[in-house]
């Protein structure tokens, strides 16, 4: 569909088997698993550390996975479940792998469902660890088989720096080429805090990228701007950008460029097409005598040098964008989840259609195949 | 680029520009779509309704001889002691700007931010045919005042001063109402009198004494009015409550940079816009988006549309994609740094788009003229003529 070249997802899910936590937690922590259970309505929930999740409403898990369906089956069921309601291509490696052969997709890089949901609830750090490490030896052995197709990356906690400094090393040496964290952390320390400098000197040690993927997030963390927008869905969805948009920037706020100067920083599923005003302003700002960073360059310099973007497929801005930023993004399916359409290689198509070729080649799969070196 | 230092200055207590003036080379009309003027400092004690007086804004000197700001008989605690008289700091360094018993809000009000004669021999040098003027002070005590009845004194006041400012210079200096959301018919009655009075439109902060989203079906006699009135409503930055967006991390407020969230400030009111459909009940209301960058519209559009296109979307009560009303009913004002827009203007709609200088405020540069040239230079004709003026001609109906 999209001629010979090479497409990649920079950013796809799956959705964990039920029994995932108690298979690949250590021992230890099997009985704080993450688990699916059902309430006296026969609805599913999720349950953490033996209580059940707030964020997740019961009954909803169905949801997960429901890319492309309409409002009416987004209602909480007893009858639809996680596993029944998973569509083709989401549980199962060798069903991925045909997925993306229908799609005319060479590579997917994967990140989690129930992963993305847990951390804004679980505040022991040690747990926090060992959820980490299950998903991780999890994903790896999914994506074992996959002749190289499907990308295994780490979820890292941000609670217990030597021991994510620890699980970067196993993880990457396990067969994952990348490691991600959520855009927020229980400690309330920004990301581009010193105290996170072991790990910013790991990732480049061993040359892999430094996700930041958005997460299911505390109360506490939700905008107090306006009330009464609990039900706005629209509203939070839109909005949902912007926790990887401040976490990402404190990167600058902290100087870690220049302390690690070969750091390469992804931001994902947060859009892309906010990024040439990040340039300019952060540029801006960094004139202004007061208070200003402590970088030896302009702030654009580390983006254009050091950081990359995973856009929506539907980004209609970014055709024009890219002249102006350079070639720094990907693209992104979203697939399974019900936030994104399920139109987007038509999408991709169509932003493909409006940008120079090699641009186009680049945002389509080479620049995430040669960051993540895949 | 021609450049003049500024030595005949009339306000007497003015200092010159810390910065040279430039002028704009430019064939088609400049208007500045957002400056301001640094209020006098007894403007509330001469504007205020005489049982409000005692309550009025003051600037007031503390035991170190270091001015501050007091509203209703209280200190102000975002305004720091000595902070006003860096209000007019534009161009300065870090060291002209610290707090110092010495220097001073009035005396240290660059040439033409608090004199409206002097404001349009500025414009006359720089080659700006028009500035829509948006208040200073005016912009700091709403974020501690929660007296919904002392807000709207407040705003009328301002209100009925900024047209006299404007009065004699009314077809160069373009005096824009503030209006507080705190209680809707008395802004809707205060819009339609200072519109009477000669505004030309109306600004609100971006979060509101209730908690309301700006698009609550609360505020729709505001719109209703803006709509009558042919006038459009602008958001504007303003000093904000504590915790409105700085929870994430701790020390958040310090951090370098991270004043480059602007975008998502305004990003936010604007939405409620859609989420409670404005546009479709109001659908010649004219919206603006000020000082916030300009560049990342297209990105909202898109994001907004994304959402509406899926499931979510039928949640909304909308009869179009955001989009489509974004390109109709909404405008925004760009900083001339930024060379990103010029990339997005022919997506987003060449008359979608607005430049402004911030004159005189500290956190953005001096050479405000220069960086437009820049800002313009890729722009194809009509985007430039867009941009530069006809945009905000249009929009205001100047």
């Amino acid at each position: 569909m999209l001629g010979n070249q090479l497409i990649i997802d920079a950013d796809g899910h799956i959705l964990e088997p039920v029994d995932m936590w108690d298979k690949y937690l250590e021992e230890k922590y099997r009985a704080r698993g993450i688990k699916i259970k059902r309430d006296d309505k026969g609805m599913e929930f999720l349950e953490y550390d033996g209580k059940p999740a707030q964020l997740m409403r019961s009954g909803v898990l169905h949801t997960l996975g429901a890319m492309g369906r309409s409002a009416q089956e987004m209602k909480p069921s007893a009858e639809r479940t996680y596993v029944n309601s998973a569509p083709f291509g989401s549980m199962n490696m060798k069903e991925r792998l045909k997925l993306l052969d229908q799609d005319g997709i060479d590579q997917a890089i994967l990140y989690p469902t129930i992963g993305l949901l847990w951390e804004a609830e679980v505040e022991d750090p040690e747990l926090s660890n060992a959820y980490c490490r299950a998903y991780n030896r999890w994903i790896a052995d999914f994506c074992r088989d996959s002749g190289g197709r499907l990308i295994p990356i780490a979820h890292l906690s941000m609670l217990d720096v030597p021991a994510a400094v620890a699980e970067l090393e196993r993880a990457v040496k396990d067969g994952c080429k990348s490691a991600f964290v959520a855009p927020f952390n229980h400690l309330r320390k920004a990301h581009g805090h010193p105290d996170f400098d072991p790990l910013f000197a790991k990732f480049q040690e061993l040359d892999v990228p430094y996700g930041i993927h958005p997460t299911f997030e505390p109360a506490s963390l939700a905008s107090r701007r306006f009330s009464g927008l609990g039900s706005s869905i629209w509203y939070h969805q839109v909005t949902a950008c912007y926790g990887a948009q401040v976490a990402f920037t404190t990167l600058f706020s902290f100087g870690v460029f220049d302390k690690f100067p070969k750091l390469k920083t992804v931001v994902l599923e947060s859009g892309g097409g906010w990024i040439g005003y990040w340039v300019d302003r952060m540029d801006a700002l960094y004139e202004v005598p007061i208070n200003r960073a402590p970088l030896k360059n302009p702030p654009s310099h580390y983006i254009r040098t050091q950081s990359w973007i995973s856009a929506d497929p539907d980004e209609r801005a970014l055709a024009g964008l890219i002249k102006f930023v350079g070639d720094r993004f990907f693209w992104a399916s979203d697939f399974p989840h019900q936030d994104h359409g399920r139109e987007y290689m038509n999408e991709l198509k169509g932003l493909l259609a409006e940008m120079p070729a090699a641009s186009g080649a680049k945002l389509a799969g080479e620049t995430v195949a040669s960051l993540y070196q895949i | 680029m021609v450049t003049g230092q500024l030595n005949d200055r009339s306000g007497p207590q003015a200092e010159a520009c810390a910065t040279e003036i430039r002028t704009m080379p430019s064939k088609d009309i400049v208007v500045d779509a957002d400056g301001h003027i640094l209020e006098p400092p007894d403007l509330w004690e001469k504007y205020l309704e005489a049982k409000y007086q005692p309550h009025s804004i003051k600037v007031v000197k503390n035991e170190k001889g270091l001015e501050c700001l007091q509203y209703d008989g209280k200190l102000s605690q975002m305004a720091q002691p000595g902070f006003l008289a860096a209000l007019g700091g534009m161009g300065k360094e870090q060291d002209q700007l610290r707090p110092d018993a010495e220097r001073t809000y009035v005396g240290s009000a660059p040439f033409g931010s608090m004199d409206a004669r002097e404001r349009v021999e500025l414009l006359d040098r720089e080659n700006l045919a028009k500035a829509v003027l948006y208040p200073t002070l005016g912009i700091l005590w709403e974020a501690e005042v929660e007296d919904v009845e002392l807000s709207q004194a407040y705003c009328r006041a301002y209100n009925r001063w900024i047209a006299d400012f404007c009065r004699p210079y009314s077809d160069r200096l373009i005096p824009i109402a503030h209006l507080s959301l705190g209680d809707p018919q008395a802004a809707a009655a205060e819009l339609e009198r200072a519109v009477k009075d000669g505004c030309r439109g109306a600004f609100v902060a971006p979060f509101t004494i209730t908690h309301k989203p700006h698009g609550h079906l609360d505020h729709d006699p505001v719109f209703a009015m803006a709509e009558k009135l042919d006038v459009p409503f602008a958001i504007h930055p303003t000093f904000e409550p504590k915790g409105l967006n700085r929870a994430r991390f701790h020390g958040m407020e310090r951090m370098p940079l991270l004043g480059v969230i602007a975008s998502q400030i305004l990003q936010q009111p604007l939405s409620t816009f859609f989420q409670f459909g404005v546009f479709d009940k109001f659908p010649k209301l004219r919206v603006v988006i000020l000082e916030s960058g300009s560049s990342w519209l297209g990105f909202w559009m898109d994001r907004m549309d994304e959402g509406y296109e899926t499931w979510i979307g039928g949640t909304l009560p909308l009869k179009k994609k955001p989009s489509e009303y974004v390109r109709k009913q909404v405008w925004i004002s760009g900083d001339p740094d930024e060379q990103a827009t010029a990339y997005v203007i022919d997506y987003v709609g060449r008359d979608r788009f607005f430049w402004a200088s911030d004159f005189p405020h500290p956190d953005h540069g001096g050479k405000y003229l220069d960086a437009l040239e820049r800002m313009v230079a890729p722009m194809g004709p009509e985007a430039r003529r867009g941009i530069v003026g006809k945009n905000v001609i249009d929009c205001y109906k100047l």
